[in-house]
């Protein structure tokens, strides 16, 4: 793996004093526009609270408001392509190429973890729908670094589920009317990964997520006790696979994301980071190679990880 | 474990007595139809009780606690067992090769018979710290000697001592936890109070080097 230096040197290249020039004046081109359209709202909403009385001219003042919002719509979804997406087709490849130089992988925009895969997770709750994008899929190599047959896969997703809430509401004549109020909750927002190995593991593990048949169980290590709860079936077993290395990588790895969820069962290994939005960089103000870090220092800690449990062979059943 | 017994009297009796004397107070408001005398009688009964189960439960979380670290104790134990069955196989194997570390073998199999034999916990782990840098040596040995490297049963018994020792070091991981959970249980308030009262002292963690990882040595043929 590239050292941090020799990514950010190489990021800081990337970046060209035209991307940030061409992303200065759209912010600008935005912000007028913007501006522009919220006064033409906001006189709109003043008039028409004025003429309350005047039916035809409440109407014309409604449909200029939805066109107003409609332009409003497409001014920010139109801002949030020209900033990012368009420049993370570009950029992202170029990265991805330089960062896992040294790795099997493939990478896809629109790819995302299959629905089925996250069905059968421990992590599934009941959901309606389900989309994500940026599948990673990164090849873990073998303890001398050759390429192996075990793939990680990691992908944002987003999951949501529709609710519903009754209520009456009482009309002027004083009879009460049922209304139902749907809505859309988030289930579950962030990155997903998952390992399949080709052997099983010898016990079942949970960090922050209690599996069939597991008791907690208390490391060594008092401040990873406080943050993340262990459960496994079997607690030498549990000792083996939680090395003091991989405790350590798994407590930066939570620090730096929260929300870390992770399962070990049959041959399977899946994690889970709530808060994290690995491929998301357009909330950052600063555009430059700074916007890449968390990218850099998240991407490696994940990997770490899996490599790791990958070639502890003392918890696989051979 | 020092149990102070005066102490313990002392605790039982008041808890005891002031749930008896609620019981009492309740029974005589009762009967007298003493709406104060109810009250009374009612609250001190709760706290009569509250103090009854409080002594009761804690004690037997400090029990749990205790035991835990006896197991894990035991845990290295069973590991350390396994680790002295491999030394008379792992010692004839390598004598075959390295006659002239005759002395070496003999001290190895010295304080393996002295620690196999001895019921004292202390005294077993001792000879396991004494016997580990002899073990390291012999160990080391077989780089010097290529034939030995191959010999299948000596390859096994490198497998097997891998395997022991891993898990070893895993047992020593989890007394240590379990002795950290302990530890911080009997120091903190109330606990603390019922700890000195019931004889729980504070557990060391692991000093001796008995679990100490020799797996490097083990898989010195490059197997992790």
């Amino acid at each position: 793996m590239v050292s941090k230096i020799e990514f950010q040197d190489f990021v800081k290249t990337l970046i060209t004093d035209d991307d940030k020039e061409g992303l200065r004046k759209a912010k600008i081109k935005f912000g007028i526009i913007l501006s522009v359209v919220l006064i033409l709202e906001a006189v709109g909403f003043t008039i028409l609270a004025l003429s309350v009385e005047n039916q035809m001219l409440k109407i014309v003042l409604f449909i200029f408001m939805a066109v107003m919002m409609l332009i409003s719509y497409f001014i920010v979804r139109h801002n949030h392509a020209f900033n990012w997406s368009k420049y993370k087709e570009q950029i992202m490849p170029k990265i991805l190429n330089f960062l896992l130089k040294d790795y099997k992988y493939e990478y896809s925009m629109d790819k995302y973890i299959p629905e089925d895969v996250f069905e059968k997770s421990p992590f599934a709750d009941k959901y309606d729908e389900y989309c994500g994008e940026d599948l990673l899929s990164i090849n873990v190599p073998n303890d001398d670094d050759t390429p192996s047959n075990t793939w990680f896969h990691i992908s944002d997703l987003s999951v949501t589920k529709q609710e519903e809430r009754v209520h009456y509401v009482v009309d002027q004549y004083g009879n009460s009317h049922r209304e139902i109020d749907h809505y859309t909750v988030s289930v579950f927002k962030g990155a997903f990964a998952h390992v399949t190995f080709p052997v099983m593991f010898k016990c079942t593990l949970g960090i922050n997520c209690e599996l069939n048949g597991t008791k907690k169980i208390n490391f060594e290590d008092v401040d990873f006790n406080k943050e993340l709860k262990t459960y496994a079936d079997k607690e030498l077993e549990a000792f083996l696979v939680l090395t003091p290395d991989l405790i350590n990588k798994l407590k930066v790895l939570n620090i730096r994301t929260k929300g870390l969820k992770l399962a070990m069962y049959d041959n399977k290994l899946v994690f889970t980071m709530s808060k994290l939005n690995l491929f998301e960089f357009k909330n950052k103000k600063n555009f430059d190679e700074s916007m890449f870090e968390n990218f850099y220092d998240d991407i490696t800690s994940i990997l770490g990880i899996v490599t790791e449990i990958k070639n502890n062979n003392k918890v696989f059943k051979f | 474990m020092k149990k102070n017994s005066a102490l313990i009297m002392i605790l039982c009796l008041c808890s005891v007595g002031l749930t008896l004397a609620g019981v009492l107070m309740l029974a005589m408001g009762i009967g007298d139809k003493d709406v104060v005398g109810i009250i009374t009688g009612s609250i001190i009964l709760i706290v009569g009780l509250i103090a009854v189960t409080g002594i009761v439960k804690t004690y037997n979380k400090l029990v749990r606690y205790k035991n835990k670290v006896k197991e894990s104790l035991a845990l290295i134990d069973i590991h350390l067992k396994l680790r002295f069955d491999l030394i008379p196989n792992l010692v004839n194997t390598v004598k075959g090769y390295a006659k002239h570390e005759e002395k070496v073998f003999e001290e190895i199999v010295k304080l393996r018979n002295q620690a196999v034999k001895t019921n004292n916990e202390e005294e077993k782990l001792e000879a396991a710290n004494k016997m580990l840098p002899k073990l390291k040596h012999i160990l080391v040995l077989a780089e010097d000697y290529p034939k030995l490297k191959s010999d299948a049963l000596f390859k096994s018994l490198m497998d097997e001592l891998s395997t022991v020792e891993d898990k070893l070091v895993a047992s020593r991981r989890i007394y240590d936890s379990n002795v950290n959970a302990y530890n911080t249980l009997i120091q903190t308030f109330p606990n603390n109070m019922f700890a000195f009262i019931f004889g729980f002292e504070k557990q060391e963690l692991f000093k001796i080097d008995a679990g100490e990882n020799i797996s490097a040595f083990v898989n010195f043929g490059g197997k992790k």
